[in-house]
């Protein structure tokens, strides 16, 4: 490959362009857009499409999204230089596209900084932000830290039932809003092996985020899960079933799970009925259902025994409360527990 | 989300506003995210997804990730392991890969979203190809068809066959100039052998 590579140098070398000098290229700044005339529009636009993947990407950056070099170089991991020769080879390419045209380099620029613009306005038209934050509006940051400590002000209470930006943020945080599993809880219970990263997260979820649903199933775990198989579940953040609930919407029936473990509950014309199904788990095998306030108590609490239902797989029902009672805010939990 | 703290974060880097978002300052955060950087990646995102909804839903992903960030430190923006813009880009750019992915849509996102992480991409690893053969009574015309397939070359490779070849510098030097790896610079010009090869003997 060397010797290639070698016999290649002394063949290119003997080419170099005499009294030529590599040159950087101009770092473009800022550009006045400068409308082209009607005549040339069409042309620019289908040049600029035939362009090279990277020329055209490099260009829409800078040009319609309004990202500079630097900021694009940071971007890809590379430096200001790369993305100018880039840039500057588009243009190249543009310039000869355009050359019937007869113009100079600079119009060429600013007629694609006028094309950048016409883009950004288009999309602008695309995408109307129709639901934009306020300045009333909560911090993501805010909403996923609530999410975790269930500690919302009655005004930002009241703020994300009246506000579509945040009711939007909340649902989407509420769903995605990490929690360790069962198994990760049991293990930094029991002191079993967990990767460093792992144990790093748990700890901060724990000890910094006081997560109150982590928390309230780490004290279910400590107690049986040295002497019991135990998968402890719940839901995510405080639900409210059939009334209003935290976000002023309606919900008829929460799932949890986690691997073979699932769980459900749903309002039902004879009340609250909670049921559970699990794989493989050996006879005797029971879970318990709770309705928790985000207080950490036990509102509700209900055993039922797993039953063989087909194949591998157990069953298990039973009504939490009757349909008049209320049972407000709160975490549903599902417990399963072995001896296997 | 007000806009008491702006002037106070001015001067602050996007560095330094994460580093104190981890400290527990979510004022910081709406700073970094909510002012300087979700605006700006909004045409980028829309342009890429070319749905409202989408582009909004993408965004909010992103804001989350950022976030989560801070509830995992594990997970935890890190300066040593690389620019700030490019972590944040690529946080981006991975949900807009998500949403092509979740809409089936994968080859869009083979000739969209790749297009970026595509600019340093590392080829696959091939041979020098065997050079051209020159003849010595046509030597000014080949001269003259080697500066033009040089010129007619896509960039960087251009660049990097210009300063290896023409300018004396050596693959570290030329990858220190454009800020990439000595691998990536090995890799191109090895492809762009190729394209020379292809342009001399057309």
């Amino acid at each position: 490959m060397q010797e290639r590579l070698e016999r290649w140098r002394k063949i290119i070398a003997e080419a170099k362009p005499k009294g030529q000098r590599w040159q950087s290229p101009k770092l473009l700044s800022s550009v006045k857009p400068k409308e082209p005339p009607q005549s040339a529009k069409a042309l620019l636009d289908k040049s600029i499409k035939t362009l090279p993947d990277d020329e055209k990407e490099i260009l829409q950056l800078r040009f319609v999204d309004g990202f500079s070099e630097q900021e694009i170089a940071n971007a890809i991991g590379c430096k200001p230089l790369m993305v100018a020769l880039i840039e500057q080879r588009a243009l190249e390419r543009l310039a000869e596209a355009l050359k019937e045209l007869q113009v100079d380099d600079e119009t060429v620029v600013s007629w694609v900084a006028w094309w950048g613009e016409e883009k950004r306005k288009e999309l602008k038209a695309l995408v109307p932000e129709v639901i934009a934050p306020t300045s009333k509006c909560l911090s993501i940051s805010r909403i996923y830290e609530a999410s975790l400590q269930w500690d919302w002000t009655k005004s930002e209470r009241n703020h994300i039932k009246t506000c579509a930006y945040c009711r939007n943020v909340f649902n989407k945080v509420s769903k995605q809003v990490w929690h360790p599993s069962s198994k990760q809880l049991l293990d930094y219970v029991v002191g079993s092996w967990l990767p460093e990263d792992d144990m790093m997260d748990i700890r901060y979820h724990l000890e910094e985020d006081k997560c109150k649903r982590c928390t309230f199933i780490v004290g279910i775990l400590q107690p049986i899960a040295t002497i019991q198989r135990v998968v402890a579940i719940a839901t995510t953040t405080p639900v409210a079933l059939k009334t209003a609930g935290f976000t002023g919407e309606e919900v008829k029936k929460v799932e949890v799970e986690e691997g073979d473990f699932k769980a459900e509950l749903g309002y039902e014309p004879e009340g609250w009925v909670a049921r559970a199904e699990a794989l493989n788990v050996s006879a005797g095998s029971k879970v318990r259902f709770a309705w928790v306030t985000p207080e950490g108590i036990e509102k509700v609490k209900k055993e039922a025994e797993l039953k063989k239902a087909f194949g591998g797989w157990y069953f298990a029902e039973e009504k939490l409360a009757p349909p008049e009672e209320e049972l407000g805010e709160g975490y549903f939990v599902a417990v399963l527990t072995s001896r296997d | 989300m007000g806009g008491s703290h702006r002037t106070r974060y001015a001067m602050t880097t996007d560095e330094e506003l994460m580093e104190k978002f981890y400290e527990c300052d979510n004022e910081a955060f709406d700073e970094l995210w909510e002012r300087r950087w979700r605006g700006r990646m909004h045409t980028y995102v829309a342009r890429k997804v070319r749905n409202k909804d989408d582009a909004e839903d993408i965004l909010q992903s992103a804001g989350y990730k950022l976030v989560n960030t801070k509830h995992r430190p594990s997970m935890r923006y890190d300066p040593q392991r690389g620019d700030f813009r490019s972590w944040i880009f690529r946080i981006v750019d991975n949900e807009i890969t998500d949403y092509f992915r979740s809409k089936r849509r994968v080859e869009l996102y083979e000739t969209v979203v790749s297009d970026l992480s595509r600019l340093t991409a590392i080829e696959e690893e091939g041979e020098v190809p065997e050079p051209v053969e020159v003849f010595a009574n046509n030597i000014d015309e080949i001269h003259l068809s080697i500066q033009d397939a040089v010129r007619s070359l896509s960039e960087p490779s251009r660049t990097i066959v210009w300063l290896y070849f023409w300018g004396g510098l050596t693959l570290e030097m030329v990858a220190n100039k454009l800020g990439i790896t000595t691998t990536q610079v090995w890799r191109r010009l090895k492809k762009d052998l190729f394209e020379l090869k292809k342009a001399l003997t057309q």
